[in-house]
């Protein structure tokens, strides 16, 4: 046994306490904001029930452009194309913007949908790097390509706010897949109340589903136990977690994967910005900022079912660059609008769900990795006992294992997508699982990417090793 | 849970087609021998059924009401939406007033009271469809209050009403707006929703007097008739784009040759909304012939409005 002086000691239990005050705290809050989550779908459900009734338009629906950002996405940019051109909805068109690809993006799209070079002419409203040529498709009178210098994903998407036409524009990731109600569900918010300036949707995992040309013929679940836990990282994250923020009006994350905003707003606060990563979440927390500096009123709103299927990485390496870019989209997300923090106009945006973020979330990672690297290494020298080791292994893992499998029951209570016996234990099992290895390995590499963040590393667009699921 | 939720699940797949096959039977004038539907299957029948009603036009839809009657199925909804939950009482007043029992009246009206603003609305509108002109009574007082209603299933009930109904609607909302409610804005957007195509006095006030934007539209909406067009002319110098928008959108319908000077001058606006609309306006003008058309596009000097010119005279040539 080492001998320790009084600071020492005093230093260790203080770091026992503090890691699993940590824990618990962590999970507090996100055990919080699923309960909210039960409230609100509780509201939310039995409204739905009319909707799989056949209905006319109102009239109200406003019109969209969907805006689709491509980087070399040669093998799913056609079947995402397709979902997008089979979307039931009165009055939209549909932009993919080819942010300079290397592969044969573009080649594809003209020969798949019949695109010629048309002499549209394009005003530059938010800057962008040179767009090349305007085509248009031959057999869909509402699809048009940009071919424009590679500027990242921010860029793109900036150039198609530029070509878009209506006062609403829906950014859809180039490897996703929209259901054919997804536009109309997720634009009911904008006829509802006319502050409203975002809404988000629902993006759920396309791996192990079944698709043909476009459409999602049926549900499955991954084989590979990477996007497995991904499928319980997205439920317990992605939607019951953005559900509860929505309640609470302070909604900080609208996926760039399937979310509707009004161009007038985004373009009033200057576009997506292009020095970032996270370029979704940074408009999202600069449209929190401006206005509420503005006192405009405003609202943000998160939908638990227009759904977008999304392919996730299956290989370490692309998960990998994945959540580090992710976590350095977020540090640059919050400490670019830091004003929101705890200001005076700030709302719950600003004093709950900005601190959150910035503690559990940007921070967290770090917290969290040396919070398991100190209680082994005061193990190993028997600095604690192996019981209270035990006990904070049990309760960091325990508690991430409660929050997960609360996730999957709220899905079994509510919208009960994977509805094969097989689906359900399979999910149970990889709620089990994923807090075996998969959490802290993505603590790890959210902390890379704070550190990376810290030091200012570049980074461009994600580039993933593709299936071609779609 | 699960494996008893499968297992109901197929029963109930089954307890469909089987019902689908009867509907069609019914429908195509066949004899239906009238099978016994369980109380537990009664809500997948009704939706059915509705589902039936909402894609189906004409006698058809006759067929589809007696087949309730002849399956001795009234009675059970009736039931339904006294004792039922939520979504049978939702789902069994759909039917109701799809089917425009009258006996049904009464049951209607309790929900109409209830607190859900869902239930309350589709009950108002099951009263609509059963009887239009008692139902404006008790109606249209509500849809005034209920700021709680969905504004897109509302204009939907107003667009499928009975034109007795709209009528009441219509005299209401003329009082209501002489009171200038805060939730003007709000009635006006149902009511240009639902496209009534007769001249109003409060478009002339709102076009006249009003200066939010929001209610401009809804009346610029709401004009149909060349004797309203003074006070759209009147509109002329609003900087608003989404009320250039809804200018060159009349215009397009009823402009004069006068009104061309004004629709030229909306090509050269930034938003490609307005030039469409009024590009979309000029073309389908009535003494606007092609070659007047290629004169105008080869005098815009403005990129964007030649563009757009272009764009539009390709669209219509490819219809």
């Amino acid at each position: 046994m080492i001998e320790l002086n009084i600071d020492s000691v005093l230093f260790i239990r203080f770091s026992e306490w503090f890691f699993l005050g940590y824990f618990i705290a962590i999970s507090c809050g996100y055990l919080m904001l699923n309960l909210i989550s039960v409230f609100s779908l509780r509201a939310y459900l039995p409204n739905k029930v009319l909707e799989n009734i056949p209905q006319i338009y109102s009239g109200l629906e406003p019109p969209v452009s969907i805006l689709v950002p491509a980087y070399n996405e040669q093998l799913t940019i056609v079947a995402s194309v397709q979902s997008l051109l089979q979307l039931s909805y009165p009055l939209y068109d549909v932009i993919i913007v080819n942010d300079g690809s290397k592969d044969k993006t573009m080649e594809v799209l003209k020969e798949t949908f019949g695109l010629i070079p048309y002499p549209e002419a394009y005003r530059e409203t938010l800057k962008t790097k040179t767009v090349r040529t305007i085509y248009r498709s031959t057999q869909y009178s509402n699809l048009r390509v940009i071919d424009k210098e590679n500027g990242g994903k921010a860029d793109a998407l900036n150039a198609g706010i530029n070509a878009s036409h209506y006062p609403l524009f829906c950014s859809v990731d180039a490897d996703s897949m929209l259901q054919r109600n997804s536009l109309q569900r997720i634009t009911y918010p904008f006829m509802e109340d006319q502050r409203v300036i975002a809404v988000g949707g629902t993006v759920r995992v396309s791996n192990g589903c079944k698709v043909q040309d476009g459409s999602l013929l049926e549900i499955g679940l991954p084989k590979n136990m990477l996007a497995l836990f991904q499928v319980i990282e997205y439920l317990r994250a992605f939607l019951f977690g953005r559900l509860g923020w929505s309640v609470l009006d302070a909604l900080l994350i609208i996926s760039g994967a399937f979310g509707v905003f009004r161009k007038d707003v985004v373009i009033e606060v200057g576009g997506f910005r292009t020095d970032t990563v996270g370029e979704d979440m940074e408009l999202v927390v600069r449209l929190h900022r401006t206005l509420r500096k503005r006192k405009k009123a405003y609202r943000m709103v998160f939908l638990p079912d227009p759904v977008s299927w999304t392919e996730v990485p299956e290989d370490l390496k692309t998960l990998k660059n994945q959540r580090i870019r992710w976590q350095r989209g977020l540090c640059e997300s919050l400490f670019g609008n830091l004003d929101l923090l705890c200001s005076r106009n700030g709302g719950a945006a600003g004093w709950v769900a900005f601190p959150f973020m910035l503690f559990f979330e940007c921070l967290g990672p770090m917290i969290e990795v040396i919070g398991y690297v100190l209680m082994l290494v005061f193990c190993w020298l028997n600095l604690i006992s192996w019981p209270v080791f035990l006990i904070y292994t049990f309760a960091a893992i325990s508690l991430g294992m409660l929050l997960s499998l609360l996730s999957l029951l709220l899905e079994e209570m509510s919208f009960h997508i994977y509805n094969r016996p097989s689906h359900v234990l399979g999910m149970l099992l990889g709620a089990i699982l994923e807090n075996f290895g998969y959490r802290q390995l993505c603590s790890v590499w959210r902390l890379m990417g704070l550190v990376y963040w810290l030091f200012g590393k570049k980074h461009g667009w994600g580039e993933m090793k593709r299936k071609g699921s779609l | 849970m699960r494996i008893i939720s499968i297992f109901s699940e197929r029963r109930r797949l089954n307890f469909r087609k089987q019902a689908e096959d009867w509907l069609i039977r019914l429908i195509a004038g066949e004899k239906v021998e009238p099978p016994k539907i369980a109380d537990r299957d009664l809500l997948d029948f009704l939706y059915l059924w509705i589902h039936f009603q909402e894609i189906l036009r004409g006698d058809s839809k006759q067929s589809l009401n007696q087949a309730l009657s002849l399956f001795g199925l009234t009675p059970k909804i009736h039931k339904m939406m006294i004792r039922g939950g939520f979504e049978e009482q939702l789902i069994a007043a759909t039917a109701m007033g799809r089917s425009t029992d009258k006996q049904a009246w009464d049951l209607l009206l309790v929900l109409l009271d209830k607190a859900s603003p869902l239930m309350s609305m589709t009950a108002a509108r099951a009263l609509v469809l059963i009887d239009p002109a008692k139902a404006s009574d008790i109606v249209v007082p509500l849809i005034i209050q209920h700021r709680d209603w969905m504004p897109s299933r509302l204009v939907l009930m107003l667009k499928l009403a009975d034109p007795v109904f709209r009528q009441a609607f219509l005299t209401r909302l003329e009082y209501e707006v002489q009171q200038s409610p805060p939730y003007l804005l709000r009635l006006m957007r149902l009511i240009s929703a639902i496209q009534l195509n007769q001249p109003l006095p409060l478009t002339e006030k709102f076009l006249t007097t009003s200066n939010d934007p929001n209610l401009v539209v809804a009346s610029l909406r709401l004009v149909c008739h060349p004797s309203e067009l003074e006070f759209v002319r009147g509109r002329f110098s609003d900087e608003n784009w989404s009320v250039q928008v809804q200018i060159a959108t009349v215009l397009g319908k009823i402009g004069m040759p006068q009104d061309v000077h004004h629709l030229l001058s909306l090509l050269d606006s930034k938003q490609w909304w307005v030039r469409y609309r009024a590009t979309q306006a000029l073309i389908g003008l009535p003494f606007i012939n092609r070659r007047s058309l290629k004169r105008l596009i080869e005098s815009r000097s403005d990129v964007f409005a030649r563009d757009t010119l272009l764009q539009i005279i390709a669209e219509n040539d490819r219809k």
